[in-house]
Order: structure tokens, then sequence, then C-alpha cells
């Protein structure tokens, strides 16, 4: 065990030390604070605003009343008094103004007016109108505004109680392109690293002090750490530059970062076993991009699983899929974001994640064991397997002596 | 067999290729002891099996009377064939952590690392990536990373290749000095006459087995046929005697008028020391030792 922590706590400070990581991490981070503050700013935070022109005496009320209503439109209207309908025309027309009342009777707009201007003004109108008609049937003045705004109908959910909270659909769409992105980035680092050992031949010296799975087990923690902590810090920041911005965050996102966490660090347990064997398959680092292309495969193929069943996460297939070791961390991520899952496929899911895990760290490291001292041209997946069963057949002969 | 590191048996097999063929010998305590052999012998095959790197098919290694376990191996230094750091950690840096990969404590690992780059000649470099520095100096750095955790046993794969003669020197007296301390340092070399310098004992290798092991002293004296060197003045002519040697049992002249003579079973060299004097001034009588360079081509050929 203390190899295994000496070699996590290397793999951590070397490439804490590393200018290019550092440049890396602070890419991403500037990258997540600017998106944080731009998601905020195009997510509309704050009221828009319009300008209206108004014209003739009747509009006054109308006009007053808008004011009243726009807050509930997500809306800041400003008003300008006009002499006459054809100068609105005009201003309508040549964009001063977003639109025009004429004597609370006629709206003036050039085209599609964007957002919600034109229900604003509706609307209030339609108010007006009704406040009018029931002050005229002698409704006294102080019930009218009560009879217009009754109190609004009790809403009961009635769907299975795991079902998900509002937002945090989007909280998980979020999460599975951050968890596809990091898994990969921080398995291929993984390959990287198993290669930079093997083409400096320094890994024969590492070994003669340590098992192969203890230098597995020391690589994937320490970088898996390393990936889980600037995940947190790219998460924390994002998330506080969002609500710096003004932006309200669904109740859900701290359950869905959870979950995002949760199966990070499964799934990246599971594709570091096997971005660590194809590291283990070249001697040049150049040639891991081609020993990466099946896993490369297997992640876009379960990146793009997970968005084909996006329509229909209660599926069966997506169900079954998401029981599937390669595919559960995106899958589950999605099915519990849009509360899909039940606490039960959850906790089988997990289960499920980690024996395979662990069955794939035990085979990993007897293939990373023998081809990680063969150097020179790539090994062939096939070539290790046959010299493994070679040395099972040996291992047995010895037995029988 | 206690003080030292005992190979029994060991076996090994690439596929089709044998690698290690029942390979068995000793390395006493504070031993130096060579291991020579021609390419693709099997010499880091073995190296590596007692490193723990690789795994016999069959045969077991000892140390210290006991199989060798991790514990034990933690305790040894090698200097693998295939020479590697960390190309871009710093030289101090990376000799502490292989220190305490070896078990050393933080504090111990920062002294050994201290000691051993002060002695071997790279202190200023501490701060340095490896990558930075030269070949040589590279070389010193891997050499302070089989010794900086005061190993008990050393296992050297071809430490002298590409070093200067001031290297070279530097290394012997490393050496010698660690096995003055009672550790045994086994290593591999393709350099015959330092082999032959250094060490005290040697195994050769051939195909995956040995075929000559022992102290050099003895290996150099004897043998199956000794050679004997004499010189015979003719005081008539002045020149070499030839032929005064013909008829005399087990004798033959190995070359021309070197006089070089093979003396075979039965030969007494009183006999022929004898016939010499009879023949003429006798300049030069002695048993020539062989060289190692020619234990080695023989030890081939049979
Ligand atoms: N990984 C491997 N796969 C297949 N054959 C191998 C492997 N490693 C070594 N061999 C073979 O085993 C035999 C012994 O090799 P080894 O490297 O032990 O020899 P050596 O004595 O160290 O040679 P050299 O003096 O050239 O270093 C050779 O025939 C070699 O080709
Ligand atoms: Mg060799």
């Amino acid at each position: 065990m203390r190899g295994v922590r000496l070699i996590a706590v290397r793999e951590m400070t070397e490439r804490l030390r590393d200018r290019g990581f550092i440049l890396l991490t602070v890419f991403t981070l500037l990258l997540a604070l600017g998106g944080g503050v731009l998601g905020a700013l195009a997510g509309g935070v704050g009221p828009q605003e319009y300008e209206v022109a108004v014209v003739g005496e009747e509009t006054g009320p109308l006009a007053a009343l808008v004011e009243e209503q726009a807050p509930a439109f997500d809306a800041e209207v400003s008003f300008e008094p006009l002499s006459d309908a054809a100068a609105a025309e005009r201003a309508v027309e040549g964009g001063e103004v977003d639109a025009a009342v004429v004597d609370g009777e006629r709206i003036l707009v050039d085209g599609l007016v964007e957002g919600n201007l034109e229900a604003l003004l509706q609307s209030s109108a339609q108010d007006l109108a009704a406040a009018e008609t029931l002050q005229e049937a002698g409704v006294p003045p102080g019930e009218v505004e009560a009879s217009l705004e009754p109190d609004p109908l009790a809403v009961e959910d009635v769907g299975a109680p795991e079902a998900s909270e509002p937002g945090a659909s989007l909280v998980a769409l979020g999460g599975l392109v951050l968890l596809f992105l990091t898994i990969y980035l921080y398995g291929y680092w993984i390959a990287n690293g198993v290669v930079e050992e093997k083409s400096s031949r320094v890994v024969e010296i590492v070994l003669s002090t340590v098992r192969p799975w203890q230098l597995l087990a020391g690589k994937i923690i320490g970088i898996g750490l390393l990936g889980l902590g600037q995940l947190v810090l790219l998460g924390s920041l994002g998330l506080a530059a969002a609500l710096v911005a003004g932006f309200e965050l669904p109740p859900a996102t701290f359950g869905a970062a959870g979950a995002i966490l949760l199966w990070f660090i499964l799934g990246f347990a599971f594709y570091s076993c096997l971005f660590a064997v194809a590291g283990s398959l070249v001697s040049k680092q150049e040639d891991v991009q081609y020993t990466q292309i099946p896993l490369m495969v297997l992640i876009f193929g379960g990146y793009g699983v997970s968005f084909s069943q996006l329509g229909d996460l209660g599926s069966v297939t997506a169900q079954a899929l998401s029981f599937v070791p390669p595919f559960t961390p995106m899958l589950m991520l999605l099915r519990m974001g849009f509360g899909e899952a039940a606490a039960w496929e959850v906790a089988l899911a997990t289960l499920l994640m980690i024996l395979a895990t662990a069955g794939l760290v035990l085979l990993a490291a007897r293939i990373y064991a023998g081809s990680v001292l063969r150097f020179g041209s790539r090994v062939s997946l096939g070539e290790v397997w046959r010299s493994l069963r070679q040395d099972r057949a040996k291992e047995a002969e010895r037995r029988e002596e | 067999m206690s003080g030292g590191l005992e190979l029994r048996g060991l076996c090994k097999r690439y596929g089709p290729v044998v690698a290690l063929d029942g390979l068995s010998f000793e390395v006493g305590e504070g031993q130096v002891f060579g291991f020579v052999g021609a390419n693709g012998a099997g010499k880091t095959t073995a190296m590596r099996i007692v490193l723990g790197v690789l795994e016999a098919d069959r045969g077991e290694v000892f140390w210290r009377g006991e199989p060798v376990d991790a514990g034990a191996r933690r305790r040894f230094g090698y200097m693998p064939e295939e020479r590697g750091l960390y190309p871009k950690m710093r030289v101090g840096k990376q000799l502490v952590y292989f220190a305490r990969l070896h078990g050393f404590s933080s504090g111990e690992a920062a002294e050994g690392t201290a000691k051993w780059m002060e002695r071997l000649g790279v202190r200023e470099r501490a701060g340095d990536r490896v990558e930075a520095l030269s070949l040589g100096n590279q070389q010193r750095v891997q050499l302070a990373a089989a010794l900086v955790h005061e190993p008990e046993l050393l296992v050297l794969d071809e430490p002298f290749s590409g070093l200067d003669p001031v290297g070279v020197d530097d290394l012997s007296g490393v050496l010698l000095e660690r096995s003055a301390e009672g550790v045994p340092v086994l290593f591999s070399s393709h350099q015959l006459e330092l082999v032959e310098r250094l060490c005290e004992a040697v195994a050769i290798l051939d195909r995956g087995s040995l075929v000559a092991e022992g102290p050099v002293a003895e290996l150099r004296s004897s043998g199956s046929r000794r050679l004997l060197r004499v010189v015979v003045r003719d005081e008539g002519t002045g020149e070499s005697a030839t032929e005064w040697e013909v008829g005399l049992a087990g004798v033959e002249r190995a070359d021309g008028s070197g006089g070089l003579l093979l003396l075979g079973e039965g030969a007494d060299e009183q006999q022929v020391l004898d016939r010499a004097r009879a023949a003429g001034r006798v300049e030069h009588f002695g048993i020539e030792r062989r060289s190692l360079a020619e234990i080695f081509r023989e030890a081939m050929d049979g």
C-alpha cells in the first residue's frame, strides 16, 4: 500500500508542477468561469427592456397596467408619448420603439416582436377591459382586482416519488458532456503516463520495487484524484460564476453534482484500466493514438448511445444498456437526472460497475505486466494473450511437479 | 549457503527461445562477481529474475539462504540494461523517490540522495531535470538510483558500457568499496579485461547455461590444458632453439618460435625444464596464465 501511495503522490505532484498541465487547468477554469457568466447573461438574466410608443388619452390606464404586469412577463417597459398614429407608425417602422399602442385599441409592430412584449400588452388590455366591464356591472373596486387574480390552482405531482426535480435533467445533460470529456481526457493521461515510463525505460527500476498492479493502481489513483480535484474546482467555479451573475440554480443541482462525481469515479476507474493497457502496448508516445482507438470508439459510442436514448430513457433498451459497464456511467447519469432510475437500479449498477472494474484491474495488471517490459515494436494484444496463456500452462506444470 | 545470493536451476523460455536452461551459481558475501557471455546468452534474463521483474519458469533464487521475497528485493540495488529515469523529473527529487520506493523514510531518503550525489559528482545538478544532463551524468544519476538506499546486494547489467575511462575508474572504485563493506556485487559486462581486474569470481554463460564458473585466479591457472612459455637460446648459433621438446610425453608446441608449450595429461614441468637446459641457455621459463578472454573463447568452443 505504501508503494501505491508513493506512486500516486508522485503522479500528482509531478503533474501539478508541469507547465502544460497548469496552463491547461487555468485555461479550462477560465473557460468555465466565462461559460458560467456568458450562460447566465444569454439565459436572459434580468428583464428584457422594451420601449413602447403610446398615442391618445385612452392609452393611459393601459400603460399603467402594463407597467404593473411587466415583471411577471420578465420585461421592463418604458413609454414614449407621441402625438398621433402616423408618428407612432414611423417610430415603429424606424425601429425607435418596439411597438406602439394607439388609442388603447391597436398595437403597431414591425414584424415579429422578440420575447413577451406582445403577450404582455394583450394580457394587460384584456385585464383592463375585464376590469371596466366588472366595474360597469357594479362590482366594488376592491373586489375587481381580486376577481381578476384568483388564487392559482394547486399543482400536485402524481409521478413516481423519485421523479426529477425541475432543472435536474438540464444539469444531467451538462453532466453527461462533462463526464464524457473528463473520462476521455484523464484516461488519455493514463495511457500517456504509462508510455512515458515505458519509452524512458524507467519502468524497469520501478517494477524492481513494486508489483505491476501496484504501479497501475498508484497511477490511476494519482491521476484520478487530480482529475476529480479539477472537476470539483471547475464545477464549483462555474456554478459560483453563474450565481454571481444572478442566475438561479435549479434546486436539483447539488444532487446532480453528486451523481456526476459518483459516475466520474466509477467510470474513470473502469476506463483508466483500459487506457493503461492501451499505453502498455506501445513504446513510443506517438503510437498511443493507435492503440487507444478502440477505447475512443467505446467512449464516443457510449456518449452516442446515451444521446440516442434521450427521448426515451424509460425504455427497456435504455434500462438494459445502463447495466452494461462501458455504458453505465453516462446512461445512469442521464437516467438519474431525468428521474428514470429507481434507487435499486442505481445501487445495482454501482455494484456491477465496481465488480467489473475489480475484474478489469486484475486483467489489466496481467496484460500490463506482460507487455510493459517489451520494448521495441508495438505489442499486439493477441501476443500478450498467448504469452499469458503460456505462463498459465507453465505455472500449472510447475505445480504438478 | 548463507551470506549471499544463490541462483538455483533457473529456466526461462520465450516461446520457442530458451533463454535460461538450468542456470545455477552463487555470489558470496562481499564478492565482486562478473557475469559474462555472448549476446543473447541470457544474462539480462537472469538478472531480471533475481530482481523479480521477470518470473522464472522453473528454479528459485535464494538470498541469505531464504527464497527471495518482495521485502528482500526492496533492499537490492538494480541498474537495468535498458537505462532509464523520469526525463522531466528533477534529479534530487527522483533519487529521493527511488529511495522511498525502496522503503526509506523521507529523512533517510534525503540523506542518501545528498550522499550519493556528492559521491558521484552530480550534486550541483540536483535541481535540474534529468533530460538536461549529459549522457555520462545521466549514467551517474542512474548509478546513484541503484545505490541511494544502501542496498545489501547490487545487481548491475552492463554498468560500464558507455562510460569514459574516468567514469570506469569511478565506478570500479564504488563497486570495490561496496564489496569491502560486505555487499555482494553481481555485474555483467563484455569488457573482459575489466572483469578480470575487478572480479574475484566469474560465471561464463552460453545459451542459457554455465560453461565455466569459479574464482578468476583458479580459472586462469587451471583448466584442462596448461600453457608454459620456455625461451631457450642455442649458445652456438645465438638463435632460439626449437624442437628440443620433441618426444616429451604430453607436450606440444602451441606456436612456432614464441616458445609456448601446451602441457596435456601426464606432462611434467620438471622434465621439460631439464630438457630445456640441455638444449641451451634458458632465458624464460614460466606458467602462462590465460587471460579471461582466452578462457572465454575456449569455453565457447568447447
Ligand atoms: N521479451 C522477450 N521475448 C522474446 N525473447 C526474448 C525476450 N527477452 C529476451 N529474449 C531472448 O532471450 C535470450 C536471452 O536474452 P538476454 O537479454 O537475457 O541476453 P543477454 O545475455 O543479456 O544478451 P546481451 O549481452 O546482448 O545483453 C535471447 O535469445 C533473447 O532474444
Ligand atoms: Mg543483456
